[in-house]
């Protein structure tokens, strides 16, 4: 089939006009050309009476075959999980597979742990969907959604089955936030598993020696915004401390978001150069230019080193290095919720969800996983190295009970995200490079986020 | 008939791992293709592109910048110190090791190490400048800085070419040096009349290669810089990483690569064809 | 420049010996100079290596780490957030299968070019020393797409598969240039003895190869033991990730570097090629002379 289609656009080209003899010319030697896609083709034959992403029309996989969702043991059969996670986030995965058995005992899972992320194996899942031998259930990055979706409806879409077994799901019990971020066009591509907010990781020692109020009795207050950011942020390098806060300059939407701005808009128009966000952007390179903060890393980590040397006292991260940072450092420290800017508190929001190939040649097996795993328990059993998506699972797990976590799930409750498109990886390096000169202090935030738009609308164009 | 036999490993391999594939990526390169879906021949879209393209343009710009300052590390400065290491003396042994040692370090982790010692707010050379006060610099996080601080910083991989230069030099007959000292003549003068024309092959075989290494320059951007700051030091091939395995772009992409495919071949082709003008071959077994 | 040299007078003993002097003391200092751009950066990482967590933070640095953490040899190696042994594993497998497989398909292919007659000789070889200036990304995305289809992405064998088919232009020049300079008596005398071409070219002409292929392999070696680009495209599951992926990924993944425990596993993963490239140059000089890679 994709031979066929290789073949098709070497006789498109001849068609065209191209003699075979410009054609060997073009290719170095046509002979060998042919071979190497023949190569291709061959094996990519036999296997695409497999995939449904081209021979079968979305619409008929997207819809469960039964009305009712089928009794646990009547579920059987394998499916293959493609999820990351290394030492005891592979651990914790594990238990969510056997928790997943305890209830479904007939099916088979299928795991073969991923070495580091979600990003690095992305291409490797492509080729797989591509040679139609695609994992049944994945571990998802929100951004990916889009992209699997956009480019050939490799995913299921689960409307169907969420309206079928609406009983069972609640789906009122997830925070609203991560279920949006389920969505392409408004439609259900998998749950949600796992949300990760943007938090200020704080030097509490450093905080009492300079004679601050602690920013989460702050935040609880109400007072934890950019006149107490910016104060303690001087007393602390008052006090002794080199920089004040350091941050990544990949987290350049955190700091629009943070006083209510924008990257894009839903019609994926720049809105970076409008609104709060130039006014943000500045805010955090003045930080730079006036030695409050360190400059932007180009060999990343040494941000999170500097906290961790006394060298900074607040660093602006997700909240996954918590544990890490445990036992690592002699001082005391902790987390809490950005500080708000005119009056908005609001933060980028990191999300994954469970979603289900359309190759899956056992979707209900799948569904029945890919539910189970995202219920109460099971994200329970998740929230032991991430932040669960259920509120019922964030009681359970105790959440509401700890100061840091609770403060980060009300950056959970506020965060937000830039519209996710095909082209997200350009918009990004786009907006990045504009904003670099702004960090260098050679542009100033107005001129850097123009430049930002434009560069965004040459990569959407 | 027999030599088939001996070459069919490699009549295959250039087949399928070198023609094949070259032949493909043109073919691809008139396509839209994301891995997912089929491909879909769009003629010269991918070409239209690539000129309006600002980010090719100035990976464009930024390649061949680096490949200058590559080619004068490489190339020139290297055999300055092969030159160095040529001179029978005590301790040249251990120096042509030290020049050589660096090259073995990975380029990531060299270009790790460069990020820290040049890092602006904690590194070693700021500390130093602090000290004897001069002003601190922005290096690997400047726009200004950047680019040529890594082009700099080949210095440190000239290894293998000073490697070559020297075996080069040491096989330079010593009567040529003995006649042109007998007629009285300056040290320049030996360089320019005995040591460069009988160094001219060498020269072009680090030429090629550096030429060859320059425009494939990826590791120390992917690592270190991320094609910043503001892009001054996407590399070309940085740009083809990106648009083949984060956007998914196969067919653009493939069109990137061929045309650098094509920068390479016709830039060693033309050192070629004007080698005939400068390289001084004589009747010598290297 | 010359002519005024010419019309000064001739410089008398004590003169010449002043200015040989101070020549050799230019020259002296030329290379102390330079060995320390060139040491004093490796000389940082070892320092670093051997550092406490968070040494890098303190200034100045003093000439030898205080105190010296020599439990770092063990400790990098486990890996911040991955154990670095399997990555090992996998780039030993990498680096040896694919510089055994290039050096007899080189070999091979290096005889055949050197000492048979047959058609479409010259063509080939044309195209052989052509292939040296191919980009390695040129063709990377082709073969991705062809190492998917046919399930080799992740696996051993999109790394090394390649070079067991030919191994690389240059390797098969060098072997025929090698080749060519042993007189043709030697196979011709192995001819009438009844050995086959199969059995000159290994048993009368590698014997005599040993230190072009120990040059070369070395070089094939660090190449493969270096390589990340390669790896990167075609090893994306721990199945076959390499050393610099596994050191990356401890670096880069988790944007927690622990600077004393990059330094180290990098010392710990050139110290093994530099000191086998040394001892080898030592001992298979003439090796290294001909692959260009000579030194003394």
């Amino acid at each position: 089939m994709r031979l066929n289609k290789e073949m098709e656009i070497i006789r498109r080209a001849k068609q065209a006009g191209m003699s075979r003899r410009e054609f060997i010319r073009l290719g170095g030697t046509a002979a060998a050309a042919a071979a190497f896609l023949a190569a291709c083709g061959e094996d990519a034959a036999p296997e695409t009476t497999a995939a449904p992403a081209t021979t079968a029309a979305p619409a008929t996989t997207a819809a469960p075959t039964t009305t009712a969702a089928p009794d646990a043991d009547e579920v059987g059969g394998e499916i293959t999980l493609w999820a990351w996670g290394a030492g005891f986030e592979g651990e914790v995965i594990q238990q969510r597979i056997d928790y997943f058995n305890s209830k479904y005992p007939n099916v088979q899972v299928n795991w073969e742990p991923l070495a580091a992320n979600g990003y690095e194996e992305y291409p490797n899942l492509l080729a797989r969907f591509a040679a139609g031998n695609a994992p049944d259930v994945m571990r998802m990055l929100n951004f990916q959604l889009t992209q699997l979706t956009a480019e050939g409806e490799a995913l299921l879409q689960v409307d169907d089955y969420i309206a079928r077994d609406a009983e069972e799901l609640n789906m009122g019990d997830y925070i609203p936030t991560t279920v949006e971020g389920a969505k392409v066009d408004g439609k259900m591509y998998g749950l949600p598993d796992n949300t990760e907010p943007y938090v200020i990781y704080y030097n509490r020692d450093a905080f009492n020696d300079a004679g601050l109020e602690d920013p989460q009795v702050l935040f609880q207050n109400g007072e934890w915004n950019e006149e107490a950011f910016t104060n303690s942020i001087d007393a602390l390098i008052d006090n002794g401390m080199r920089f004040g806060v350091s941050f990544e300059s990949w987290n350049y939407d955190t700091f629009c978001f943070m006083g209510g701005g924008t990257i894009l808009n839903e019609n994926l128009e720049p809105t970076i150069h409008q609104g709060a966000s130039p006014q943000m952007l500045g805010y955090f390179a003045q930080l730079i230019a006036d030695g409050k903060s360190p400059s932007p890393v180009v060999a990343g980590g040494t941000h999170l080193e500097a906290f961790r040397n006394q060298q900074t006292g607040m660093y602006l991260m997700g909240p996954w290095w918590y544990g890490a940072l445990t036992g690592t450092v002699d001082f005391d420290y902790d987390v809490t919720a950005l500080p708000s800017f005119n009056g908005v508190r609001a933060g980028k929001l990191e999300l994954g969800t469970i979603s289900i190939s359309s190759q899956s040649k056992n979707p209900e097996a799948a569904w029945a996983f890919t539910k189970t795993i995202t219920d109460t328990r099971g994200l329970e059993i998740w929230s032991q190295v991430a932040t669960p998506t259920r509120r019922s699972a964030l009681e359970a797990a105790g959440f509401n009970d700890v100061q840091w976590k609770k403060d980060a799930v009300a950056m959970v409750e506020a965060g937000t995200w830039t519209p996710f498109t095909t082209q997200g990886f350009a918009v990004d390096t786009a907006c990045a490079a504009a904003l670099d000169l702004l960090w260098a202090g050679e542009v100033t935030a107005e001129e850097a986020t123009q430049d930002a738009a434009n560069r965004i609308r040459e990569a959407l164009a | 008939m027999v030599a088939y036999g001996f070459l069919a490993p490699w009549i295959i391999g250039l087949a399928v791992f070198y023609l094949g594939p070259i032949g493909a990526s043109a073919v691809l390169s008139f396509t839209d293709y994301n891995i997912i879906s089929p491909a879909e021949f769009t003629g010269f879209d991918n070409y239209e592109k690539m000129i309006t393209d600002g980010e090719f343009v100035q990976a464009l710009k930024v390649t061949l910048y680096y490949t200058a300052f590559f080619l004068l590390m490489y190339v020139v400065l290297s055999l300055f110190v092969a030159m160095l290491a040529n001179r029978p003396g005590r301790g040249t042994g251990l120096f042509r090791l030290v020049v050589f040692l660096p090259s073995l370090i990975p380029l990531f982790a060299a270009a790790v190490l460069w990020g820290w010692i040049f890092n602006t707010d904690f590194g070693l050379i700021n500390y130093l400048l602090d000290e004897i006060g001069l002003p601190r610099q922005g290096f690997f996080q400047s726009p200004e800085q950047a680019l040529p601080l890594v082009g700099m910083l080949t210095f440190w991989s000239i290894g293998s070419a000073f490697l070559v230069y020297l075996s080069g030099l040491q096989s330079i007959p010593i009567h040529l040096y003995e006649a042109i000292t007998v007629d009285g003549a300056s040290a320049v003068r030996r360089f320019w009349h005995v040591t460069l024309p009988m160094l001219s092959p060498v020269i072009l075989f680090n030429l090629i290669i550096g030429i060859v290494l320059s425009f494939q320059v990826f590791d120390i951007a992917w690592v270190l810089t991320d094609g910043g700051p503001a892009n001054r030091t996407l590399f070309w091939v940085l740009l083809i990483y990106r648009r083949a395995f984060q956007d998914f772009e196969m067919g653009y992409a493939s069109a990137l690569s061929w045309v650098l495919f094509i920068v390479v071949a016709g830039v060693t082709g033309l050192i070629f064809r004007t080698s005939r003008w400068w390289v001084h071959y004589e009747g010598r077994t290297r | 420049m010359t002519a005024p040299a010419r019309l000064s007078p001739v410089p008398t003993g004590n003169l010449a010996q002043r200015l040989q002097q101070r020549r050799k003391i230019l020259w002296y200092l030329s290379m102390v100079f330079i060995a320390l751009v060139m040491i004093l950066p490796v000389y940082y990482m070892v320092y670093l290596a051997f550092s406490e967590l968070g040494k890098e933070f303190v200034f100045p640095p003093g000439i030898i780490p205080d105190p010296i953490k020599i439990e770092n040899v063990l400790r990098a190696p486990e890996g911040t957030a991955t154990p670095l042994w399997g990555y090992a594993k996998n780039s030993i497998l990498y680096a040896g299968l694919g510089t055994l497989g290039a050096l007899v398909a080189e070999s091979m292919a290096g005889f055949a070019l050197a000492r048979m007659r047959f058609p479409g000789r010259n063509v080939l070889f044309a195209l052989t020393v052509g292939m040296l200036i191919m980009p390695f990304v040129a063709t990377i995305i082709p073969k991705f797409l062809l190492f998917s289809r046919i399930g080799l992405v992740d696996t051993y064998w999109a790394l090394i598969l390649p070079w067991w088919f030919g191994g690389s232009p240059y390797g098969i020049f060098l072997m025929r240039q090698f080749f060519l300079t042993i007189p043709r008596e030697f196979d011709e005398a192995a001819l009438i003895d009844g050995a086959g071409p199969w059995r000159t070219l290994w048993l009368v002409l590698m014997p005599q190869a040993v230190p072009v292929l120990v040059a070369l392999g070395m070089l094939h070696f660090a190449y493969f033991w270096n390589d990340l680009l390669g790896p990167l495209v075609f090893c994306q599951t721990r199945v076959c990730k390499t050393l610099p992926q596994g050191i990356l990924a401890n670096y880069q993944a988790t944007w927690d570097p622990q600077w004393a425990m990059f330094m180290m596993s990098t010392v710990l993963m050139v110290a093994p090629v530099a000191v086998v490239f040394i001892l080898a140059q030592r001992r298979f000089k003439q090796g290294f002379l001909f692959s260009g890679l000579g030194g003394r």
